[in-house]
């Protein structure tokens, strides 16, 4: 079901990248206007490195990132002349490969992105404890990353990035790679309600036809660094789903 | 039994140790992390005293921290006496001949921290500083004990920057090592030999204990 | 000793090959059978251990010459112009001296302070390094203000250079005989002999001098 006009937002973040990562020269702008927006694409098209940009973490030439802020004016976090670091971008990331810190407990890699290292309070405990609630690891908290599965971590990585207090954008990097078609469905609909409840939009990176079909959400499609396509995601992936079946088919 | 040398030695080695984690903390957080040449360049430098011969090591601080230098006159102004011929002379000295172990085992445990983790936390909201803190300390907890014991035991043999810039002063700069090669000079083999028992069982002490106290907790996994 | 070498080299043909170090180490390596045929030492002490460890051709040392003590700072020391007072300077802050228990000259230098009722006073200002070498060196970079080193070294001209000395007065320490012996192992025996006959013939002691030694008689 399409999105109520209410939902959808003035533009609330832009992001443009023109830079070389590797072998790939990528040059998309992404005007971000919705509470959830996929960015589509086969493996190589350079999502993950959109979010790496947004993120700061890819040098620094031809990025540009705004954030448009309650009182109407954009906010630039980087240009040429601006480099905000990682850390003070108030952003929530899920990352590619998980990446759980192997030497903390889950509890204790969730509590990290609700107070990394500050003293804690009673706000950011029971952040930690809904997030750990949402994505059904509680019975998980005194175990080490090594001792989880697939699945398991990526619950717990999704659980940090959703502990993130003061986020204004949540990015995840391909969020149910490994959790099961069920449990993805089931969690899909909850986590919209949590971002919606504290007015955080969402951009995920995917690939899965049928995962961003599920999220009835507002699709970028990607194609070698480049925009192919934006708009709903029936019209964006009907109008390619051939030409993308048959490339992902390849790939 | 020398008491006064042993203690002198441990005291000289755990000084040095101390303060150089202190200095080479740091150093090696930006020779692993930064960026541009002037890193190899540092690099390099602090890798020169593995290939300089000790005794060259004590004359170069001999002179340079002496009044025959501007730097040496500077120190002899703020202090009110030469560095040489004391504790503290021997200090500064075991530091530069120690910086190599005490750098680059730090390096080397730095560079395998994931780089994944460290940008993770850092999106995560993390300063650079809670970033060292909490995720690249801990995971270099390895580098950190072999920059220690290396330090430690490396100290405890040191010699010939000791002899150039010591002065041989019981209960201040005669370290063991003097000692052990004074007895041998004048032919006090037994004496020597005792001395020399010492030597050894203290470093082996400090390796031990140090290295069961890393197993221990790698048992028990790292938490 | 390279002076004493091309001398000789010069008047017989023979090539000397020289190691340095301190007597004390020269005595112990050659002790556990270091190659050398001749040891030149700079007391008789050393050369009279490798007597007793019937190591020499000889049944005791020969002398070959004198060593003089004197103390020795730079051009820019505090305590010059040096005089016979200068050990009583209360700006001596430190003198540097060679071990006694193995440095011949060290043995000569605490001798001497002994017997000018210097000791009590100087006893916390010493400095000592293991070999008179280094003794110099401490004086040299100017961390000790004056050294009790060997003629020899006080002489050379480096230290010409840098600065200057007084002679310790004689009574005050015993004398440093220098001796030498020749290793009983050696191949060059004859050779060895014969350098050290030269050296004890009154041409070339006369001329020791030059080089900070004075003759045996």
């Amino acid at each position: 079901m399409p999105e109520s006009p209410e939902a959808r937002l003035q533009h609330h973040h832009k992001l443009s990248v023109q830079c070389r990562v590797g072998s790939l020269n990528i040059d998309a702008n992404l005007k971000l206007s919705s509470m959830w927006t996929i960015l589509f694409g086969p493996s190589g098209s350079g999502k993950s490195s959109l979010l790496r940009a947004a993120c700061g973490l890819i040098g620094s030439e031809g990025i540009t990132l705004q954030r448009f802020q309650p009182d109407e004016t954009w906010q630039t976090l980087q240009d040429a002349n601006t480099q905000t670091p990682p850390h003070l971008r108030g952003l929530a990331w899920a990352p590619q490969h998980t990446s759980l810190f192997p030497h903390l407990t889950v509890r204790e890699n969730v509590e990290f992105a609700a107070h990394h290292g500050q003293s804690r309070n009673t706000d950011h405990q029971s952040l930690v404890a809904e997030s750990l609630r949402l994505f059904r690891i509680n019975h998980l908290a005194s175990r080490t990353p090594r001792d989880l599965s697939g699945g398991e971590r990526q619950r717990v990585s999704l659980a940090r990035a959703f502990a993130t207090p003061h986020c204004k954008l949540m990015l995840l990097d391909e969020p149910f790679n490994g959790i099961d078609h069920t449990l993805r469905n089931e969690l899909l609909p909850e986590m919209r309600t949590w971002l919606r409840d504290r007015g955080i939009p969402a951009l995920s990176v995917t690939h899965d036809v049928e995962e961003a079909l599920q999220l009835q959400a507002e699709v970028i499609l990607l194609r070698e660094g480049k925009v192919e396509a934006e708009g709903y995601v029936t019209k964006v992936l009907h109008a390619e789903r051939d030409g993308l079946l048959q490339s992902l088919a390849k790939n | 039994m020398d008491s006064t040398s042993i203690l002198l030695t441990l005291r000289l080695a755990s000084v040095t140790t101390i303060l150089l984690l202190l200095i080479a903390t740091p150093l090696a957080l930006w020779i692993a992390t930064g960026r541009g040449p002037a890193r190899r360049i540092v690099q390099a430098a602090v890798a020169l005293p593995l290939i300089l011969p000790p005794t060259v090591l004590g004359f170069y601080l001999l002179v340079g921290l002496g009044p025959l230098t501007a730097f040496g006159r500077f120190l002899i102004r703020l202090i009110g006496h030469p560095l040489a011929f004391t504790f503290t002379g021997l200090v500064i000295g075991s530091i530069l001949f120690s910086l190599p172990f005490a750098v680059q085992p730090l390096v080397a445990g730095f560079t395998n921290v994931d780089r994944d983790l460290i940008d993770t936390a850092r999106v995560l909201g993390a300063s650079p500083w809670t970033v060292f803190r909490r995720i690249v300390a801990p995971l270099s907890r390895a580098a950190f004990l072999a920059s220690a014991v290396l330090t430690f035991t490396h100290t405890v043999g040191e010699f010939g920057v000791v002899l150039m810039l010591g002065g041989d002063i019981p209960g201040v700069t005669r370290t063991l090592s003097i000692a052990i090669y004074d007895q041998v000079q004048e032919g006090q083999y037994a004496a020597a030999n005792h001395a020399s028992l010492w030597l050894v069982a203290l470093s082996f002490l400090a390796l031990l204990l140090l290295y069961a106290r890393n197993s221990g907790r790698a048992d028990a996994g790292i938490a | 000793m390279p002076t004493l070498a091309e001398a000789y080299e010069h008047a017989t043909g023979t090539k000397l090959t020289i190691s340095y170090g301190s007597s004390a180490t020269l005595e112990q390596q050659l002790e556990n059978g270091a190659p050398q045929d001749l040891f030149l030492a700079a007391d008789y002490s050393f050369p009279e251990k490798l007597v007793a460890a019937k190591l020499t051709d000889e049944t005791a040392p020969t002398p070959y010459a004198r060593g003089t003590l004197v103390l020795w700072a730079r051009k820019d020391s505090p305590l010059q112009p040096l005089t016979n007072n200068t050990l009583e300077d209360p700006r001596l802050q430190k003198l540097a001296i060679a071990n006694e228990a193995h440095a011949p000259y060290g043995r000569a230098a605490m001798a001497a302070l002994a017997k000018l009722h210097l000791l009590p006073k100087l006893k916390d200002k010493l400095v000592i390094a293991e070999n008179v070498s280094g003794a110099a060196q401490f004086a040299e970079s100017g961390n000790a203000q004056a050294a009790l080193i060997s003629l020899t070294i006080a002489n050379s001209a480096h230290f010409q250079q840098t600065g200057s000395f007084v002679r310790i007065p004689k009574v005050t320490y015993p004398e440093i005989r220098q001796c030498a012996v020749v290793m009983k192992s050696s191949p060059n025996r004859d050779t060895a002999h014969d350098f050290l006959r030269w050296l004890t013939t009154d041409a070339v002691q006369a001329n020791l001098h030059k080089l900070g030694l004075e003759a045996i008689r």
